[in-house]
């Protein structure tokens, strides 16, 4: 590979310093946008769109009308919530210019995503390195997919792997296999995402069938030889019943080894927040499961499974 | 927690805080007799008439002789300071204080008899002369940029002290006395040492006679202090004959026969080491900041032998120690109006260092380092404060027990970078030896214990410092002239000829800084003598010299506290930015938006606003901030004390962010005039800080601060961000490399900011909340509401 794979760029949401639940130690997580799964919970759902979007932030508006005047298309208007004035976005006219988010004086209003090339998230990674190296972290990059952008992903892990640090990768594992041998030469750790066993569900639930995702999975743990954590979004509803689970941990037992780790994530309502910022509503409400229920769910996968825990 | 530490832990929830005049009395009647002494004399006498007099009582349940006041939980009003008007006294009794009616009467009587001639009013009355009616350093006192600003010629007359504990003042100044020679060798030795020297004692040099007079008052003192844990025996005996229960009485009875050995003899077991220890801190109270030294470590070989010989458990040392912090809870101190909203929330600071290396640099933790964190974690009482000094072999265990304490919300321990303290010892002359024995004196102010020595800081506000440059030298908080014209700011071409007329600024106020504390250190030399804490220095006795009239292996006895540093920085940047290299405003437009408050210069103040600022990793304002640190350490180096050594820059704003926001005008960071600083003095501006922690960390790494004494940076973290053992890890990892990396000092407040939003409005539910101010724990619903919104307005950390 040539020196201009550091200009390579891809459309990055947010770089998270000090990330203590997406990999061992302290890791810099890079988030991609884009996305070609549609999960009905998503949790990042400015994660979806490769483009750059508006995302507002009613509690902080003032209601100055500040960012009135200044948008090209007249998308902006003043509006009431319990008699306070606040500034309001027609997002069918909206083009995501970002024109209104300088005039914020108390901003309530950003652009999310932005074209950044590898040297620039590199730099980011590495401002944090002595950090990263004494707590055993490293780098995760996460989305999104950055199984959409191959080239920024593999040049990414490839300058980092260079640079001396760990790599990690939060993906759903839905590619091609090229794809998925092109970046796991360089990735110390997989997190692949399980959402569901049953494929005909899984595209109920994220818009793809789960056949394709699970052999990449197997692939990448048995012939790519890379340890992975298998990570499931516990959605209450949608994939916490105890078959699911169970199927899931026996996937794990006997297609990558018992002592491969599970991760159960609760679902959190991040997301409905974020679509409120985005101008959308989510399609459905759910409630985060509780304690005892994710306790529940975790001593059944441990019938299988060694290594069992909530949360990342 | 024992049933005995619960009841004690339970009774300490008092309304109000009873204020005692009896040491004022006793004192008073020893000071008529000895009229006409020398003052070294005079002091000890004084000394020993408390020590033989003042009401003693052992409190039920207590293992531990001694308590600060003749009452419990009593604060003894002083007679060393001002003077407690009726308007004053008033003020106390509407906050959390009462008085007897009777005593209230006889302290105004009092009053009248004692303050024309007390020490404190020749103190203010030196400090008047020299500084209230000097027509150069006059307007410099009122000018806001040392705290608090003068209102009239006379100075800080107003308001006295009322505190805990047995010994003489003044209190502040910080010291950690060796607490390791009472336990090991006893006062008999103290006095033996002195009878000696006056044996030996030939009047051949001109301080011959000074000498006898101290060795005498040493005698004195430390003779009326064994007669003083006698006195405690004598009581507890007389208790155990009266006590019906059988345990209680075999419990007094111990008491008794520990407090007839200690502290005359040597300690030989943990019972009497700690009581031993626990006299010796009485007696170097009163003061808001008596330090503990490395308690885990001068207590080890008596609770390892007691460990290894079964004569005490674990659970027994914790029940000790959790006792310890009852009765440091009851040890308050309270001071006139004007310095409570300085230092908020009943400020103390009786700092126990642990963890850190040994003098050959190898790990020092033990297991009482671990058993003190447990005490804290067990009881969550904010008293007393644990300070734990981090090193590259600090145990990730010790790192995790320490953040299950920080877990719990009772904001500590603090975390110390053992490399840059040492460094500050090292290059300040100290051998690398005796610098890795250092201690926390105050909230961050390293000390070795017995070597070194640090007079009260005054605050200096550099941002007002920054505002008189900007105003060639014209103050706008006294509308007069105070400093040098060092140009109209208009007429800088470049960034450099501004920065360095402001340099020039600064370090003309800031002599000025340190000639106000020399005036206080030499008037004090000769009205507080103090032979019982001088005489438990290195070389102590030998020396014959008050702790106050001689020159330390290291002469640290002057430092300068600088507040505001980031604001300036900030602001620094800010101009250089948008006035020197965009061109986008002139100098001219700035300085009438910020005479103008930024009234009407609303989208000016946006782009001030949003110029990359300190705290987020970003090497423009970093190192504007930097600098402003560097030339504060350069220009308090060029500045002599009355000890003989160079002004020590310290950098701990306590809570006078608030007070020293409020004298200085709006600065080109945005802020607006008579809003607070930035708190402490290496985090970030409120809410200015938008990458995380490691960012914070990084932008302090760029600031040098091996020449500080101390500095201070305050990270709130949500409950949330410490869940796990695996986030305790990872937090502890982080902690570690700021602290390796030149890092001084971390601390954190973990409390959500909901809950602190209801404990505003319903304080009576919220009453056992406690947050982490500066260097010292406080409950929440105590502070100041501007204090209370500083804290939750801190930023948060979600990790």
């Amino acid at each position: 590979m040539t020196q201009d794979y550091m200009d390579i760029r891809a459309p990055v949401f947010n770089i998270q310093s000090y990330s203590i639940h997406d990999g061992p130690g302290i890791r810099v997580t890079v988030f991609i946008k884009g996305c070609p799964l549609s999960c009905l919970w998503c949790a990042n759902p400015e994660s979806k769109h490769p483009g750059p979007q508006l995302m507002t932030y009613r509690s902080r508006c003032t209601g100055c009308a500040r960012c009135l005047p200044v948008c090209p298309k007249g998308a902006v208007t003043m509006a009431q919530s319990d008699g306070k004035p606040y500034a309001e976005t027609d997002r069918d006219l909206c083009d995501n210019c970002g024109s209104c988010v300088p005039a914020c004086p108390s901003g309530a209003r950003e652009i999310s995503g932005e074209e950044m090339t590898v040297r620039q998230v590199l730099d980011r990674v590495l401002a944090d390195k002595l950090f990263l190296d004494d707590s055993g972290g490293g780098m995760t990059i996460s989305g999104g997919e950055c199984l959409l952008y191959p080239d920024f992903t593999e040049a990414l892990l490839c300058a980092a792997k260079q640079a001396g640090v760990h790599t990690a990768v939060e993906t759903s594992c839905f590619s091609g296999r090229d794809t998925i041998d092109r970046i796991f030469r360089y990735v110390d750790l997989g997190l692949p995402d399980v959402k569901h066993m049953d494929s005909a569900v899984h595209k109920k639930l994220t818009g793809v069938p789960n056949r394709q995702i699970l052999d990449n999975i197997v692939h990448i743990r048995s012939d790519l030889n890379v340890p992975v954590n298998i990570r499931v979004p516990v959605i209450p509803g949608c994939n916490d019943s105890d078959e699911n689970i169970t199927a899931t941990a026996l996937f794990t037992a006997d297609k990558l080894g018992p002592e491969t780790p599970i991760h159960l994530l609760p679902y959190h309502r991040l997301g409905e927040s974020k679509n409120e910022s985005l101008g959308k509503k989510m399609d459905l409400s759910i409630e985060p499961p509780s304690d005892e229920h994710m306790e529940r769910l975790k001593s059944l996968a441990e019938k299988y499974v060694r290594n069992v825990q909530i949360g990342g | 927690m024992t049933d005995r530490v619960r009841k004690m832990k339970d009774a300490l929830k008092i309304n109000k805080y009873p204020l005692c005049i009896e040491q004022f009395k006793l004192a008073i009647e020893s000071l008529d007799r000895t009229a006409g002494e020398p003052m070294l004399l005079r002091r000890a006498k004084l000394h020993a008439h408390i020590l033989d007099n003042i009401t003693i009582f052992i409190e039920d349940g207590d293992l531990i002789c001694g308590s600060g006041a003749s009452k419990p939980f009593g604060l003894e009003m002083q007679y060393e300071y001002g003077v407690w008007t009726k308007d004053e006294v008033e003020s106390l009794k509407s906050d959390i204080y009462t008085i007897a009616p009777e005593d209230e009467e006889e302290l105004y009587r009092l009053n009248d008899r004692f303050a024309s001639n007390s020490l404190n009013s020749n103190l203010i009355g030196e400090m008047s002369k020299s500084l209230g009616m000097d027509d150069r350093l006059w307007p410099f006192m009122k000018s806001g940029v040392i705290l608090p600003p003068w209102k009239d010629r006379k100075g800080g007359s107003g308001g006295g002290f009322a505190m805990s504990g047995y010994g003489l003042g003044p209190g502040f100044f910080l010291v950690c006395v060796d607490f390791e020679k009472i336990l090991r060798c006893g006062a008999q030795s103290i006095i033996d040492e002195a009878g000696q020297c006056l044996k030996d004692l030939r009047y051949t040099h001109g301080d011959s006679i000074e000498k006898r007079n101290f060795w005498q008052a040493v005698i004195i003192v430390y003779q009326a202090w064994i007669r003083f844990a006698n006195r405690y025996a004598a009581l507890a005996d007389k208790m155990a004959g009266d006590e019906k229960d059988e345990l209680r009485r075999a419990e007094l009875l111990e008491m008794a026969s520990i407090c007839r050995k200690v502290p005359q003899y040597p300690a030989e077991n943990f019972r009497e080491a700690i009581q031993s220890f626990w006299f010796t801190f009485l007696m170097a109270l009163p003061s808001p900041t008596t330090s503990a030294g490395r308690f885990d470590q001068y207590m080890y070989p008596y609770y390892k032998s007691d460990i290894e010989s079964g004569r005490i458990t674990d659970d027994e040392v914790v029940e000790y120690l959790e006792i310890l912090r009852c009765k440091v809870m009851k040890i308050n101190r309270v001071s006139g109006k004007a310095n409570r909203a300085k230092n908020a929330g009943q400020a103390k600071w009786y700092n126990w260092t642990i963890g850190g290396v040994k003098e050959d640099g190898s790990d020092a933790t033990n297991e009482l380092s671990c058993l003190i964190l447990e005490s804290a974690k067990d009881t969550l009482l904010p008293h007393f404060t644990i300070t734990l000094r981090v090193h590259k072999d600090t145990p990730p265990a010790l790192m995790k027990k320490a953040l299950e304490v920080v877990r719990t919300g009772i904001g500590m321990p603090a975390f110390v970078g053992d490399n840059s303290y040492i460094n500050f010892f090292v290059n300040n002359g100290m051998p690398l030896r005796d610098a890795r024995d250092y201690c926390m004196t105050g909230c961050v102010d390293g000390n070795i214990p017995a070597r070194s020595r640090t007079q009260v800081v005054t605050f200096f506000i550099i941002s007002q410092a920054f505002d008189i440059f900007m105003h060639n030298g014209y103050c706008r908080y006294t509308g007069e002239n105070v400093g040098i014209p060092t140009g109209n700011v208009e007429d800088f071409a470049t960034f450099d000829e501004f920065f360095s007329a402001f340099k020039k600024q600064f370090k003309y106020l800031l002599s000025m800084a340190a000639e106000r504390n020399n005036v206080e250190l030499i008037v004090q030399r000769d009205l507080f003598p103090d032979p019982f804490r001088s005489a438990l220095m290195q070389d102590g006795v030998k020396d014959g010299k008050d702790i106050l009239n001689k020159e330390f292996a290291i002469e640290n006895s002057s430092c300068l506290g600088a507040v505001g540093g980031v604001n300036v920085g900030d602001s620094l940047y800010a101009v250089k930015k948008l006035v020197y290299d965009e061109k986008k405003y002139t100098m001219t437009e700035l300085l009438r938006a910020l005479d103008a408050d930024w009234v009407g210069y609303e989208d000016m103040r946006q782009d001030f606003i949003r110029a990359p600022k300190y705290g987020n990793n970003l090497a423009g304002p970093d190192r504007c901030v930097s600098e402003v640190y560097a030339l504060f350490a350069e220009s308090c180096a060029e500045n002599s004390t009355a000890y003989g050594g160079r002004v020590i820059p310290n950098a701990i704003s306590i809570s006078a962010h608030q007070p020293g926001g409020a004298v200085t005008g709006a600065t080109p960071d945005g802020r607006k005039g008579g809003d607070i600083l930035a708190d402490a003095s290496l985090s970030p501006d409120h809410g200015k800080d938008t990458q995380g922690p490691i960012a914070v960390f990084q932008s302090a790494m760029r600031v040098n601060q091996d020449p500080y004494q101390g500095t201070l940076l305050n990270m709130k973290l949500h409950p949330t961000s410490l869940k796990t053992d695996a986030d305790l890890m990872k937090l502890g990892s982080m902690i570690k490399t700021y602290l390796t990396n030149g890092g001084k000092h971390v601390q954190f407040n973990v409390v959500g900011r909901a809950e602190m939003e209801d404990a505003k409005v319903h304080p009576e539910d919220h009453s056992e909340l406690v947050v982490r101010v500066a260097g010292y724990s406080a409950y929440f619903t105590r502070l100041p509401v501007s204090i209370q919104d500083e804290v939750i307005n801190r930023s948060e950390q979600k990790l």
